[in-house]
Parts: C-alpha cells; sequence; structure tokens
C-alpha cells in the first residue's frame, strides 16, 4: 500500500479510482482463481464497521495502538498501524464507519481483527446473513457469483452429523438461480449458509464487480467506476443501517420513566430452527462461553425439560440480552441500550455454524 | 406479571387475546395518588384503545391487605384522569381493576373478597390457565369473555418482560441479578445490594419501600451464600459493599454462578418437610 495519507475526499476518491483501474488491468493479465492468491492482491476494498462509540473516544481508548493522521475533512482520517498506513477511516454515519483500504487484503483484515476483537472494543463488524447477502445480490445489475462456507460447530458427541460442513465458490452470472436451485437439495440445504456474493453494478458511464462478505467488506475485483463502488458500498450502509434502526426500535426494551410509572415498549425476537437442537445444555455451553464469534457471556438456568432460560452478556459492547432457548427455536429479549448489533452477530453465525434454514422472525415475519 | 404481559404483545405464537382486542401494555409499576390524595400502586395499566377502556392489574404473590383493597375498589375512572395516568382519551373512559395471583395463593384473594365484598375480579394463573376466578365481573363484556373462557398459554410463559420478585427463589434472583454481577466484575467496583437491584430491576424507582427492602435483603442474602460457598467464593464482602474477586476471570465467574445456580436450584425443588406433611394431611 503506498503510504500516502489522504488530504481530503476527493484526494480519496483518485486514490481508490486509480487503484480500481491497475487492478482490473492486473486481473485480467492474472485472473486470481484461489481464494488465497485473491487475500493477497491489493484490490480497492471497503470495510464497514459498527461502532458503539464516538470516534474522540474511540482514538483515545486504542491509543498507542493506532495513529490517526488528520484530513481537510473532518469525517475523513488515514489511520497508521505499527508505522505503516493501513487504511482510511470514513466516519461520516457515526453508526456506520467505513475503512477503504488498497493493501492485501490479509493485511486489512489483521487491521480490522485488531480494531473490532477485543472485548468491549465497541467496534464490530456487521453482520450480513445469508438472507441478507442474497437481497444485497439484488442490488446489482446481475449477480456474479457467491461462496458459502459452512461449519458445524455444534456437532454432538457420539452423533453423526445431520448436515455436513462445506464450503464452495462459483463466479459466473447465474449465481442467484444456482442458490435457488441448490436450495431444493434436502441433502444441503442446512449447510447452504452464503458467507459471499458477488454482483455488477452500474453507475452513470461505468461499473464495478463486487464481492461483498458476510463480515461486510466490499472488494471490487474489477471496474472502471469507483463511484460505482461508493454507490454499492452506501445501499449495503442504508441496508444495514435500516436492519439495526428496526431491531433498536421495535424490538429492543425500552423504559421511559413517566411522573406515575415506567412506560415499556419492545417486543421479543425468535430465531426459528428447522434443525432440532439435540443437548440443550451442550448447545448453550458452546454459544455462551464467551468464544468467537459469538462473543456472548451467559448463565443458564432450566425452566421446564426442553427450554432454558439464559441470561447474557455482549462481549463487544457489555450489552444485556436475555433469551428463552427451546429444541427448534430461541427467543430474543433486548434489554434497553444493547446494541442490536448482537442479534445480527448471533443469526449470522447461527446461520453459518448450526442451521442455514433457520429465520430470525419479529412478530410474526422474517426480519433478516 | 411476565404471564399477563404476554397477553398484550404482538407476538404470534403465544396466545395474544388482549392484543388482540386492540389493548396495549401502557405502564409497568404505576404510583398515583386518588382524589382522596391516597396512594395506589398497581403493577400494570393495559389500555384498550377500541372500547376505551383502562385496565389496571395489581399482581399479588400472597394476600390482599385490607386498605389497600379499598382503595382500589374506590377507584373510578375520573381518579385515573385527574391522576393523567393514560393517554386515552378522558370522555368515556371505563377503568378496570383486577387482582392477580397463582394457584397458590388464589383461596387468600379469594377469602378476602368473600370477607370484605370489594367486588373487584380476580384473574388467576393455574398452571398455563390465566382464568377469572369468583363472581365478580369486569366493566368490559370483552375482558369478561375472554377471562371467564380462561387463556390457555400453551406450555410457555415467557420470562423476559418482567425482571424478578422477592418472592422468587434465590436461584431464579441470582441468574437475574448474573449479568449485572459480571458488570461490577468487568469494572472492578465495589457495590452495595441497592446498586445491584438498581441496575438489575428497572421498574425499581417504583417499587413500594416495604417491596424494595425485601428485593435488597434477597440479595444480600444471595451474596452472602456465595461468600460462605465452600466451592465458590466469588463474592467478598468489604465494610458495607461487596466487590467481585479481582483475580477470577470472566470463565470462572460464568462457571461458578452456573454451578451455585444449578445446586440451590436442586435445593429449592425438594420438597421442605413441613410441605410434605401438609400435602399428605390434606
Amino acid at each position: 500500500m503506498p503510504d500516502v495519507p489522504v488530504k481530503n475526499r476527493r484526494h480519496l476518491r483518485e486514490i481508490l479510482q486509480e487503484n480500481l483501474i491497475t487492478e482490473t488491468e492486473v486481473e485480467d493479465r492474472v485472473p486470481a482463481e484461489e481464494e488465497d492468491t485473491e487475500e493477497a492482491r491489493k484490490r480497492t476494498k471497503s470495510q464497514i464497521l459498527e461502532a458503539n462509540v464516538s470516534f474522540e473516544d474511540y482514538v483515545v481508548s486504542t491509543r498507542g495502538a493506532f495513529e490517526f493522521i488528520r484530513s481537510d475533512d473532518s469525517t475523513l482520517w488515514n489511520i497508521v498501524f505499527h508505522g505503516a498506513l493501513a487504511g482510511y477511516l470514513d466516519i461520516a454515519n457515526p453508526r456506520l464507519w467505513i475503512l477503504h483500504s488498497i493493501g492485501a487484503a490479509l493485511e486489512m483484515n489483521d487491521n480490522v481483527r485488531n480494531m473490532t476483537e477485543k472485548d468491549n472494543s465497541m467496534i464490530d463488524l456487521p453482520w450480513l446473513s445469508s438472507n441478507s447477502l442474497e437481497r444485497i445480490g439484488a442490488f446489482g445489475k446481475t449477480s456474479a457469483g457467491f461462496s458459502l462456507r459452512y461449519r458445524n460447530r455444534f456437532l454432538e458427541t457420539g452423533a453423526e452429523s445431520d448436515v455436513e460442513d462445506m464450503t464452495m465458490r462459483f463466479w459466473g452470472s447465474a449465481a442467484l438461480e444456482l442458490i435457488d436451485q441448490l436450495k431444493k437439495n434436502k441433502r444441503i440445504e442446512g449447510g447452504l449458509s452464503l458467507n459471499g456474493i458477488g454482483l455488477i453494478h452500474e453507475f452513470e458511464n461505468g461499473y464495478v464487480k463486487e464481492q461483498v462478505s458476510s463480515s461486510g467488506r466490499i472488494m471490487a475485483m474489477r471496474g472502471d467506476s469507483i463511484d460505482s463502488h461508493f454507490s454499492v458500498l452506501s445501499k449495503v450502509q442504508t441496508y444495514y443501517q435500516n436492519l439495526l434502526n428496526v431491531l433498536e426500535s421495535e424490538y429492543r426494551f425500552s423504559y421511559k420513566p413517566l411522573p406515575h410509572g415506567v412506560a415499556f415498549s419492545g417486543e421479543a425476537l425468535k430465531i426459528v430452527f428447522q434443525r432440532r437442537i439435540g443437548n440443550l445444555r451442550d448447545f448453550i455451553d458452546n454459544m455462551f462461553s464467551t468464544i468467537q464469534p459469538f462473543r456472548l457471556w451467559g448463565v443458564t438456568k432450566e425452566l421446564e425439560p426442553d427450554r432454558m432460560k439464559v441470561k447474557a452478556v455482549d462481549l463487544h459492547s457489555g450489552g444485556r440480552i436475555d433469551f428463552e432457548i427451546e429444541p427448534t427455536q430461541m427467543t430474543i429479549y433486548l434489554q434497553a441500550e444493547t446494541c442490536a448489533n448482537v442479534v445480527a452477530r448471533l443469526f449470522t453465525n447461527l446461520q453459518s455454524t448450526f442451521d442455514a434454514r433457520s429465520q430470525l422472525i419479529g412478530y410474526d415475519q422474517p426480519i433478516m | 406479571m411476565n404471564a399477563i404481559i404476554s397477553l398484550t404483545r404482538k407476538e404470534k405464537g403465544i396466545p395474544r387475546p388482549l392484543f388482540q382486542l386492540g389493548y396495549q401494555l401502557e405502564c409497568i409499576g404505576l404510583r398515583f395518588p386518588n382524589r382522596a390524595g391516597e396512594t395506589v400502586n398497581p403493577d400494570l395499566s393495559i389500555r384498550g384503545d377500541v372500547e376505551k377502556n383502562l385496565l389496571l392489574v395489581d399482581c399479588k404473590s400472597g394476600g390482599v391487605k385490607q386498605s389497600q383493597a379499598e382503595r382500589y375498589a374506590k377507584l373510578t375512572s375520573d381518579d385515573a384522569i385527574a391522576a393523567n395516568i393514560t393517554s386515552l382519551e378522558s370522555r368515556n373512559l371505563v377503568l378496570d381493576v383486577s387482582f392477580a395471583g397463582m394457584h397458590k395463593n388464589e383461596s387468600k384473594l379469594l377469602e378476602a373478597e368473600d370477607k370484605n365484598k370489594y367486588g373487584l375480579p380476580i384473574i388467576i394463573l393455574d398452571g398455563l390457565l390465566i382464568q377469572k376466578r369468583g363472581w365478580n365481573r369486569f366493566k368490559n363484556d370483552n375482558l369478561n369473555a375472554v377471562f371467564d373462557k380462561g387463556i390457555n398459554l400453551c406450555a410457555k410463559i415467557p420470562t423476559g418482560f418482567y425482571p424478578f420478585s422477592a418472592d422468587d427463589r434465590n436461584s431464579y434472583i441470582l441468574e437475574e441479578i448474573a449479568q449485572v454481577l459480571f458488570e461490577m466484575h468487568a469494572k472492578n467496583l465495589e457495590f452495595t445490594e441497592e446498586d445491584i437491584l438498581l441496575k438489575a430491576h428497572p421498574f425499581h424507582d417504583y417499587l413500594d419501600a416495604g417491596e424494595k427492602d425485601s428485593l435488597k435483603g434477597c440479595i444480600g442474602r444471595i451474596l452472602s451464600l456465595v461468600e460462605k460457598d465452600p466451592d465458590f467464593r466469588f463474592a467478598i464482602s468489604k465494610q458495607k459493599k461487596w466487590k467481585i474477586d479481582p483475580d477470577i476471570g470472566i470463565i470462572y465467574l460464568r462457571k461458578g454462578i452456573q454451578a451455585l445456580i444449578e445446586k440451590w436450584s436442586k435445593v429449592e425443588e425438594t420438597p421442605k418437610l413441613s410441605e410434605f406433611f401438609s400435602r399428605e394431611s390434606s
């Protein structure tokens, strides 16, 4: 990555555009066919970050780890990590920041991990479920591919798995049709969890071919228009912002003190599974033992033989979230002020590690 | 409390007859004066927009104090309007007041009614059935229809809307305060029983003084039990304050709380000798 801090948005646009053209030429000469090769490429890419902290507080909390160099625009910053320029951070949307990079994807992944993984980091990835990625795939003029990855984290000791681990990558315009076809296969449908979607997006007279990952990284594979890349970014950002808004306005508990009592609002959410949880205790132990990707700490109490209550804490933000878990569904009570990103993280990861067919239901219809 | 609240929710999959009749939960933990200046303290206000009907429910775990019941019996829609406790239009407002209890205290509630004739409907959660008992009627016929017939909660009483009361068992309350203990540990803070109550109970400010004291007593008792536990002594008392042992990690804290919940649950589920003999003699 060239060690050039951006001065302003125009400068950022020029750097990203130039890199997009250069990398497209490289792609024409040497198409990246393997994921490893691709991750070493220095494509133009942007990572959405979900922030539960003001930028000023974040800078203070990460002092010593990251250095932030100001641009002429107060919402655009250069990030330096270990003395090297790590990317350009756009905080114009205070909830969903964007980290742009023209370095190797592997380096960017490391930097993002450093920003998000620590307990109470208050910065998280956006979590795009398999269903969300399918919707995002439709933002393009045509689909351009997909990748799926399913790792069964809930294997029961001694039992044969009903869903196998699987990975798949497909590049081509028939991606969405192929996904529909694959879903008809009973043997694999439980593991059909997308972790990336490709799309070709046109904007004004240019285009970009993008790969959007379930963790909110949008990578320009080729193209000639950085504005088209910005347009895709903006659409994904808006989609995710709307999702968080719905979860937090309708499904998060709110206690408003009034002179005569407390006005209560908020509804429960449900995740409904097609696959049955065999051993509730093991499942809960696995999910609430603080490990990645769930990042939940929780204690449980049996309500009935097949129904457990869990009081949990989101380690990303310290927010409280309660559950009632049964073999085929979990009810979620998002407590006041808890960041709804925990719901998206949980649901997306349950799709990719337990049941790809699970649905997040609010009132009576799927939410994401 | 959770069972009654669940009847007002939008969520499909649980019976929600009050929601279907246009009722919404308006407030939890009410405290307001009637026009004579006496304070009433119902737990829930449920607003029926269609019929301009305000339903106040006082959830009881034991009997009813006579003075309290008399205040409820005298309460009119004019009191509710004067205290400005509802956003319902005041003209033609119909006020219903009800006691809610469980099978274990049903006889106490019915006896108090038989003796003093307050005229307030009594709804009881018996197993999974919520039903009106006794002869008193709501002013609103829809409520009579719903509660006379009874509502079967289909094997699931939601637990997430209301936190805990002093009648709950130690294992239940320990689980309810676990998230706050985690927070105190993560921030390495010293805390009192009141600090825990404030953070774990969103309706703290609206509980009456007696109930607040009972809850603080429960929390103190639980922390003392933790401090004395031979296996998991993660709570430490320090001059009227508490602290979670700073040398333990969050995984150990989880393991400790979990182990105590399970240990206490087993003891709580074992019938006491007195209960056994009273059951045998009946």
